[in-house]
């Protein structure tokens, strides 16, 4: 065995700068892995022949018919072709990023190297996004064949593909998010979730494809390029791709890169943005941001309630050594359950805001009989719900799965009042009041529209009293984790700052 | 000079990892329990103990990828939970078993984790030439990594552990599965980093391996540190109790009744009787004096014990790593 040191470079390492220096060290491997695998190779020579096939046989017909119409058995054979691996395949494969390095025993190794958690899940995200990417540039050839056959838009075509394409990436950063997250998650959110999310994007594209214009806000002004959807489907692209690859990196990476205090800021923004949204585009924008931003910012609350108070100082030095203001933010951005309790009250606070500034009576589905002020506190309360109880479970370890399970019992409870309200002697509406102290329970109650706005009024006041009484329950045991806080902040402005900075 | 050379970090302290009192359960099994122990920078520490004793967890504790349920590890004088990414800037960790990524050659997985460790193209392809050579990876360069045998994979991993160039190397468990010729060729590349003035800490399970590379070792037995110290300190016995380093193994012929030379060996303090062949039985006599050994062997030439051989005999590591488990149960 040789033992000698800074020998001559070896023949098969390059010298000086490579074009992959620029690029992500994981984004390199993967494609080099990527590249080589069955799974793209194969597709890719599928398509092709496939392709190929279906161009050869149409030339047929055409010369045969002597007519450039009648092309909808081919048109459906190439926007299949495009739908497979754009919202199919390569997602499929983005639900093995993660774990499959998990499962091999290689993802400590990776960790231990230079580079963050997200860079990692950014990595792994942009080589599927590339192998996706280099499949629909193989197609185009086809999509402007498609032109000379007559009849077909090229750039209606062109941005059809685009937002396939803008699926794909969210798509596939969802599945990335969804390897690194336990099992029953995966299997969990993929009977259920995933599928519907396919089917309801696939759906949009269709629509897009065969009817030109669906109606909808998004696709309303597409093909134009000028309309306020243009910029708004790439913007929510981003977005969702960064929250979802936030999500992933923070399920695998060390407690002290604080990724809490990330997504809590994000879910901040976005409901910031909310209010120039109200007030200069009223309804008509405020409507679909926030049905855009309500999955982001509730999840990241949901995990928010379900965190525990981390006992390292470094989390809390950045905000402890930067004075007042700083160490009030953290009181909102530290990771931890009693946190998110004043971070919530200040996301719901802000979106409250929102919503006031355009005219309420304007939105559609809410009853007349409650003042839609009324909802914000009682989403909050029936958010913090479960809390009050996972106060008496501190040694569950999964405190996520503790939470979901609370909400499932209000949820139980819900059903239970409905089956009485709707019993075979008749109607009894009344039967919905006992779920007022149950705010979770009492929500879905409001939003069934029970008939009777009594209910409703009855439901909004009493869960919203209760929800005072639990909240000055939870106010002591708040106070006491922000007792511990403090203790962390001292430690912290003790400890010698970061070298590196 | 480069901005890098001119950052020069803050020397290492003396005491390069400091473990202090620490524990770890899963549910309701403590792996590791109230372990405290230090290593001193340039020292080969051999950690040893049984399949589960808690090797592995503390190593990953060490190594930043688990988190103590209690207690603390610091590593150059970082703790390794409050600044994981200081403590990985000066860890190398080689696991027990890797994983091979499909479609990959070993030049490819060794540049992968040497872009990922921040080498910039001429500096990284002198350092992935420079650590194929030294790990003997140069004629593997193309080959893939999913068709290396066991010795070639350790190897692999091992040159990726000193991409960095580390200070301080966890290895757990490096020579497991290695046939002789790769044993002796990992204790040569262990023997060179130690001259190097690295750390090391390494895991096993085969004592004799360890005692012959490490200048410290540390026993662990369900998750609690049961020696600290020297392994010819071992072998003799200093501070836990056990007998001398030293004893004389005889191999006598038995004539007659065997029960006899039993009794002998009864009757007469300090022998013990090893083995009972067909034809003759293996006894030793412990003793750290030669005088006291030499007093021993003619008494039994005296009693008529028919002595066909005898040799001095060091006590083996497993015997005294034996020995002192059954001592302190």
């Amino acid at each position: 065995m040789t033992a000698t040191t800074l020998s001559a470079s070896s023949s098969q390492i390059p010298n000086g700068t490579d074009f992959a220096d620029w690029l992500s060290p994981i984004l390199v491997k993967e494609l080099r892995q990527g590249l080589k695998s069955r799974v793209f190779t194969g597709s890719f020579i599928v398509m092709q022949v496939v392709m190929i096939i279906t161009m050869g046989l149409r030339l047929l017909d055409q010369s045969q018919s002597g007519t450039g119409g009648g092309s909808s058995g081919f048109d459906a054979f190439f926007w299949a072709m495009l739908w497979l691996p754009l919202l199919l395949l390569m997602p499929t494969r983005g639900l093995r990023a993660l774990s499959d390095e998990s499962r091999a025993n290689t993802f400590d190794l990776v960790q231990l190297t230079r580079m963050t958690a997200f860079r990692i899940a950014l990595g792994k995200w942009l080589a599927l996004v590339a192998q996706t990417l280099l499949l629909v540039a193989a197609l185009l050839p086809y999509a402007v064949l498609r032109y000379y056959f007559g009849g077909v838009d090229v750039m209606s075509d062109l941005i059809v593909i685009a937002y396939m394409l803008m699926a794909s990436m969210v798509l596939t950063a969802g599945a990335v998010a969804l390897s690194a997250a336990p099992l029953a998650v995966r299997i969990i959110v993929l009977a259920g979730g995933l599928p519907m999310v396919t089917m309801g994007m696939s759906g949009l594209m269709m629509m897009r494809m065969f009817s030109g214009r669906s109606g909808s806000f998004m696709f309303s002004s597409s093909s134009s390029l000028g309309g306020p959807d243009w910029w708004l489907f790439p913007c929510m692209t981003a977005l969702y791709v960064f929250m979802l690859l936030e999500f992933a990196a923070s399920m695998f990476a060390p407690p002290s890169e604080n990724h809490p205090a990330r997504k809590r800021t994000m879910a901040l923004l976005l409901s910031i943005i909310l209010i120039p949204a109200a007030w200069f585009g009223g309804l008509e924008w405020l409507a679909p941001l926030m049905a855009f931003f309500a999955p982001l910012v509730g999840w990241v609350a949901v995990e928010a309630l379900t965190e525990r108070t981390v006992s390292l100082p470094a989390i809390y030095a950045p905000f402890a050594r930067r004075g007042f203001l700083a160490r009030g933010l953290g009181r909102i951005l530290y990771p931890g359950w009693a946190t998110a309790v004043p971070f919530l009250i200040l996301v719901l606070g802000i979106i409250t805001l929102a919503f006031e500034i355009v005219p309420y009576r304007t939105i559609p589905q809410l009853q007349d009989e409650l003042d839609p002020r009324m909802l914000w506190p009682i989403i909050f309360f029936a958010l913090i719900s479960p809390l009050p109880l996972m106060v008496f479970f501190p040694r569950v370890n999964r405190r996520f799965w503790l939470y979901v399970l609370i909400q499932l019992i209000f949820g139980l409870l819900f059903v239970a009042a409905n089956i009485a309200a709707d019993s075979p002697l008749g109607k009894n509406p009344g039967a919905f009041h006992w779920l007022a102290p149950f705010p979770s329970a009492s929500l879905l109650a409001i939003a069934s529209d029970p008939n009777d706005a009594s209910v409703i009024v009855f439901l909004s006041k009493v869960t919203t009293g209760c929800g005072l009484v639990m909240l000055a329950f939870m106010a002591f045991y708040i106070l006491r984790e922000f007792r511990v806080i403090s203790q962390l902040e001292r430690v912290a402005m003790d400890e010698k700052p970061d070298v590196e900075n | 000079m480069s901005e890098t050379e001119m950052k020069t970090p803050p020397p290492l302290p003396e005491k390069l990892v400091e473990v202090r009192g620490l524990h770890r359960a899963f549910d309701k099994v403590h792996a590791v329990q109230d372990l405290s122990f230090e290593i001193h920078r340039g020292q080969v520490v051999g950690f040893i103990g049984a399949n589960g004793a808690g090797k592995t967890t503390t190593m990953r504790i060490m190594a930043t990828l688990d988190s103590p349920s209690s207690g603390s590890v610091l590593v150059g004088g970082e703790d390794v939970m409050q600044h994981p990414e200081r403590v990985r800037r000066l860890i190398g960790w080689m696991p027990d078993s890797f994983g091979t990524y499909s479609y990959m050659t070993v030049f490819e997985y060794l540049d992968f984790f040497a872009r990922a460790y921040g080498f910039k193209a001429k500096e990284r392809a002198e350092r992935v030439s420079e650590v194929m050579d030294f790990a003997d990876l140069t004629p593997l360069a193309e080959r893939p990594m999913n068709k290396l045998s066991k010795g070639m994979g350790q190897r692999l991993c091992f040159g990726r552990m000193l991409l960095p160039d580390p200070e301080f190397m966890i290895l757990d468990e490096p020579a497991a599965g290695l046939d002789p010729k790769a044993r002796m060729e990992f204790k040569n590349l262990v023997r060179i980093l130690a001259q190097r003035g690295k750390t090391l800490f390494i895991s096993s399970h085969i004592l004799s391996e360890l005692g012959e590379m490490c200048d410290t070792l540390l026993f662990i037995d369900a998750g609690k540190i049961v020696y600290h110290g020297g392994a010819d300190q071992l072998r003799r016995g200093d501070g836990n109790g056990a007998d001398g380093n030293a004893q004389i193994v005889v191999d006598v012929a038995v004539a007659g009744d065997p029960a006899s030379l039993a009794l002998w060996t009864a009757m007469n303090p300090g022998w013990k009787l090893l083995e009972q062949k067909r034809d003759g039985a293996r006894l030793a006599l412990a003793a750290s004096d030669p005088a006291d050994l030499a007093a021993g062997l003619r008494k039994m030439i005296l009693d008529g014990v028919q002595v066909i051989e005898f040799h001095r005999e060091e006590r083996k590591l497993e015997d005294a790593f034996v020995e002192m488990i059954k001592k302190i149960q």
